[in-house]
């Protein structure tokens, strides 16, 4: 998802170098975005997670275990994983020069 | 000495038939003020060497010199950075950013520099452009005269030394064409140095002076 996401924000990057946002501005931006989208993402996915567990058992139906610290490890491991996608192709992009992508029209 | 200096530029590009030579040993220098314009038929060279002077593509060859500083020797945060400080550029196609408003476009200019005045220099700029009912707006809402004026108040917002517009008239009626002309003019009056590309006569006639661009040189010429 964040690799088409730069992808197609690459015009997007070279405006913001044509400005005067240098690679690590670029890098800051995007991976920040993905940090940000991945922790809303997934502490609410998890909190709707316990909601329909605890549900599902006060509904009679069997219950379902759930582990604060698994949930932590969860909520870090998908941050994690959402910063190293984004990484990568922001560097691609921002690697460009900014004409050149610009020039594609 | 010159504000701009380009000393044996060279830059091909690779086509589907093989090296394109566009410009060849080039050599170029401007003092500060005033408005440039280049002239030449279409491909002759004159956008790729605006985005070189730019520091938006590399040469192959060649050095660039921008108030005293060599532009190409530099990293890229450097470089980055003297863009913002120096060099406002415009574009034919505007190149807005299409989900932020028109005040935040502009005022994206200023995420390097952080110039306290930023957001009041925006106002100025907006409404000297006749922008102020635009101002809440993306720029998808506005017709193609008022997206280059926005980009042109996103140039202008750090006062920079050197303005560089490609066909900036080219997408737009004579109305706002006149509009974006009296502005460079204003500008390049109080001190800024405008080089433009343009292949409309009537345009470049109104520069202090015009320069005919071909592969392996930039001459000036008399309209």
């Amino acid at each position: 998802m964040y690799a088409n996401n730069v992808k197609e924000r690459r015009a997007e990057i070279a405006i913001l170098r044509t400005i005067g946002l240098s690679t690590k501005h670029i890098y800051f931006l995007f991976i920040f975005k993905a940090f940000l989208l991945a922790l809303i993402a997934s502490v609410l996915g998890s909190i709707c997670g316990i909601i329909l567990g605890v549900s599902l058992d006060n509904l009679g139906y069997e219950s379902i275990d759930y582990y604060l610290q698994l949930t932590g490890i969860a909520v870090l491991c998908s941050c994690l994983i959402s910063i190293l996608a984004s990484w990568l192709p922001a560097k691609i992009a921002a690697s460009q020069d900014p004409g050149v992508i610009l020039n594609e029209g | 000495m010159p504000l701009l200096s380009a000393n044996n530029i060279s830059k091909a590009y690779l086509g589907d038939e093989g090296k394109i030579q566009v410009l060849e040993n080039i050599n170029f220098s401007l003092e500060q003020g005033g408005i440039h314009a280049l002239v030449g038929q279409s491909g002759c060279g004159k956008s790729t060497f605006l985005l070189i002077c730019g520091g938006l593509i590399y040469p192959d060859s060649g050095e660039l010199v921008i108030d005293s500083k060599n532009l190409l020797s530099m990293n890229n945060s450097k470089r980055a950075q003297m863009r913002a400080d120096l060099i406002g550029y415009v574009f034919q196609q505007f190149h807005l950013i299409p989900y932020l408003t028109i005040e935040q476009n502009i005022l994206a200019s200023s995420l390097v520099t952080n110039k306290k005045d930023a957001k009041k220099r925006t106002g100025e700029l907006i409404e000297k452009l006749g922008l102020a009912h635009r101002t809440k707006h993306i720029p998808g809402k506005l017709s193609s005269g008022e997206q280059q004026r926005v980009a042109l108040c996103r140039a202008l917002l750090n006062n920079p030394k050197i303005l560089i517009a490609d066909e900036p008239t080219g997408n737009l009626d004579g109305n706002n064409g006149k509009i974006v002309l009296e502005v460079l003019r204003e500008y390049a009056n109080n001190g800024g140095l405008v080089l433009m590309a343009t292949h409309d006569i009537a345009v470049a006639s109104l520069a202090d002076a015009t320069y005919k661009v071909c592969k392996n040189s930039i001459a000036e010429f008399k309209i």
